[in-house]
């Protein structure tokens, strides 16, 4: 049993960069609006279904039905912002509304892709152009290899946006203070429009990246956006580094328990281990960006 | 409009309602009108909930499970009369609700939503996999019909009534509870948390008790439901059941006491008249409360509620 350790821990770390990237994008709508996406899973199965019907169904090359998939995906993320999200914001609604509001969204673009495409799985071919890399034991494949590279590229893509432009700085101060960011003079509307098209975006370029490993279908949004959250409650809400840490933990947790415990209750596993966690350490184990703030968001 | 009725008046006329529609309606719609029964049972608990507490569970549909399965293994496995499986499985239910709900809503945030959907998803992988206690698929067929010191409800119109006579009972404990001293406190809560602590409202406490409540209401409806169809199934409780209760609350109208009520029966007509259509039911239900959020907020109850009183449309609810 043993010499299958190292095989799990980097089939656990692979999955986990998926849980890592979905946190980053539930936190960056929470540290804008202070909602948790309850639709952000969803953001991952539509960029990889999206990009797989682009390539098998209407045939167009890889690279252009990858952007494709991304931009259809981010499109959807802003929709949902303007069509959802707006108008309840416009006239105060109360916060409960918003998760309600989410969770329709949630329900329906999954039922809508079932319709349209059907709830068979659907893939597309590996990335190539990268080897497959054999560290020891085990040989980590190269569409493996794409997922951890991506993960790393836009963990410091995200960081100097956020640290260096104008923009990320004024989605930041959001985050820290809606208030007093308006009353810099900054668009928070906007801010919170941003935080969807970003989380989108992300959701999208992890499903574009995962789907070759395994393969997606309508339904797979529901199961990453709990792993996401259980990620980004580790790693503390809204903060990137601890994401990555979350994702990775729970990514090696269900890869272990999956081995080890029962392949089919892996889900049950990582959720009753999401439960111990919120109840020993509610606020996670790094320190969210943002202490739980003003109630009324 | 000048005359208003009456909530005493209103509920008399409910009852003769409920009481006079199986000599009008025939027996299919009252079958449907059982299942809008204890549709209602799950929303009127849901609704104290989300309603006056300001809290989310998404997980509803897996307490309802916990009292049917419940019910069903006590009576079918363990011989127990359908009265007392009934206390245990409401009872029992209520426990895991405590379990689940003490230590999460001492933090802010809707973290609660988070894990009963996660402990929704469990409790339907577990339901459907453990074989030996569950029937696994199969499900556990043959639960007798419901009983009480010897007289039984062996007809679905008996049930029809039991399944009423339920509602009916909680829907005025609903009643009372929100004009109670707790439910004063429940609205200052949701109203505004902090004040709400600041006069002397415990927080952490007042949730966790509309929360199990509500938790006991779903496995009283479960366990009704396992007694109205002689049978339980894991594919009863999915998300799906979840998304109905959902468009229940937000098209009768969240908090308000009548918006569950008239959202069960009317929905369950809904979902009654899908008939082969049943595959598109999670869209048609998500279509219809993400609608109704953005263009009828007080729900169908509170809009009517408020034209009684003359208040247009500067109300604002949710």
């Amino acid at each position: 049993m043993m010499d299958l350790l190292p095989v799990l821990l980097v089939n656990g770390v692979v999955f986990g960069a998926i849980y890592a990237i979905n946190a980053i994008g539930i936190g960056l709508v929470y540290n804008t609006t202070g909602i948790i996406n309850f639709a952000q899973g969803e953001f991952i199965m539509l960029g990889g279904m999206l990009t797989a019907c682009l390539y098998g169904q209407v045939g167009l090359p890889l690279p252009a039905a990858i952007i494709g998939g991304v931009a259809l995906t981010v499109v959807v993320g802003l929709l949902t912002e303007r069509l959802f999200i707006r108008p309840l914001w416009r006239r105060g609604a109360k916060d409960w509304t918003y998760v309600f509001m989410l969770f329709a969204v949630a329900t329906v673009l999954p039922n809508l892709v079932m319709l349209g495409v059907g709830r068979d799985p659907l893939t597309f071919p590996a990335f190539g152009g990268l080897p497959a890399v054999q560290l020891g034991s085990v040989t980590l494949s190269s569409q493996a290899l794409w997922v951890l590279l991506v993960t790393v590229a836009v963990f410091f893509a995200l960081q100097g946006f956020f640290d260096r432009t104008l923009l990320g700085k004024a989605m930041k101060a959001t985050a820290i203070n809606r208030r007093v960011a308006a009353w810099l003079g900054i668009a928070v509307e906007q801010m919170v429009a941003m935080s969807f098209g970003l989380a989108a975006l992300l959701g999208a370029i992890g499903g574009v990246v995962f789907t070759p490993l395994i393969s997606t279908q309508f339904d797979a949004g529901v199961s990453m956006t709990l792993n996401g959250f259980a990620a980004a409650i580790i790693g503390g809400m809204g903060n990137m580094r601890g994401a990555i840490v979350g994702g990775l933990v729970i990514g090696i947790l269900q890869s272990i328990s999956t081995a080890f415990i029962s392949s089919v209750y892996g889900d049950a596993v990582t959720y009753a281990v999401l439960f111990g966690l919120l109840v020993v350490w509610p606020h996670g184990l790094f320190r969210p960006l943002i202490e739980l703030k003003n109630e009324e968001i | 409009m000048s005359w208003r009725p009456t909530h005493t008046q209103s509920v008399l006329v409910l009852i003769a309602a409920v009481v006079a529609f199986p000599f009008f309606g025939g027996a299919s719609a009252t079958t449907v009108m059982a299942l809008g029964g204890l549709y209602a049972i799950v929303a009127i608990g849901l609704n104290l909930l989300v309603g006056y507490a300001g809290k989310i569970s998404f997980g509803h549909n897996a307490f309802m499970a916990l009292g049917a399965y419940a019910s069903g293994i006590l009576t079918v496995t363990y011989d127990w009369s359908p009265l007392a499986a009934m206390l245990a499985a409401t009872a029992g239910s209520g426990l895991v609700a405590f379990v689940i709900g003490a230590p999460i809503l001492r933090v802010r945030g809707h973290y609660l939503a988070m894990i009963t959907l996660a402990f929704a998803q469990i409790v339907i992988i577990v339901s459907t996999r453990w074989t030996e206690v569950t029937g696994g698929l199969t499900g556990i067929p043959g639960v007798p019909d419901f009983s009480i010191l010897g007289f039984a409800f062996d007809t679905k119109q008996k049930m029809y009534y039991l399944i009423w006579f339920v509602t009916i009972v909680l829907f005025l404990l609903s009643f009372r509870i929100v004009d109670s001293r707790f439910g004063r406190a429940l609205r200052a809560l949701g109203a505004h948390e902090a004040a709400a602590a600041s006069l002397g409202v415990d927080v952490v406490r007042c949730r966790i008790q509309i929360f199990v409540l509500s938790a006991v209401y779903a496995a009283l409806a479960g366990s009704l439901y396992a007694h109205f169809l002689n049978y339980v199934n894991g594919t009863f409780f999915d998300l799906s059941v979840m998304i109905q209760l959902m468009a229940i609350l937000v098209v009768g109208g969240i908090g308000t006491l009548w918006g569950p009520l008239v959202g069960a029966v009317l929905l369950v007509w809904v979902s009654h008249s899908l008939g082969s259509y049943a595959e598109y039911s999670q869209l048609i239900f998500g279509v219809l409360y993400g609608g109704a959020l953005l263009f009828l907020p007080r729900g169908a109850v509170g809009e009517i509620a408020a034209r009684l009183k003359g208040t247009g449309s500067r109300l604002r609810s949710g």
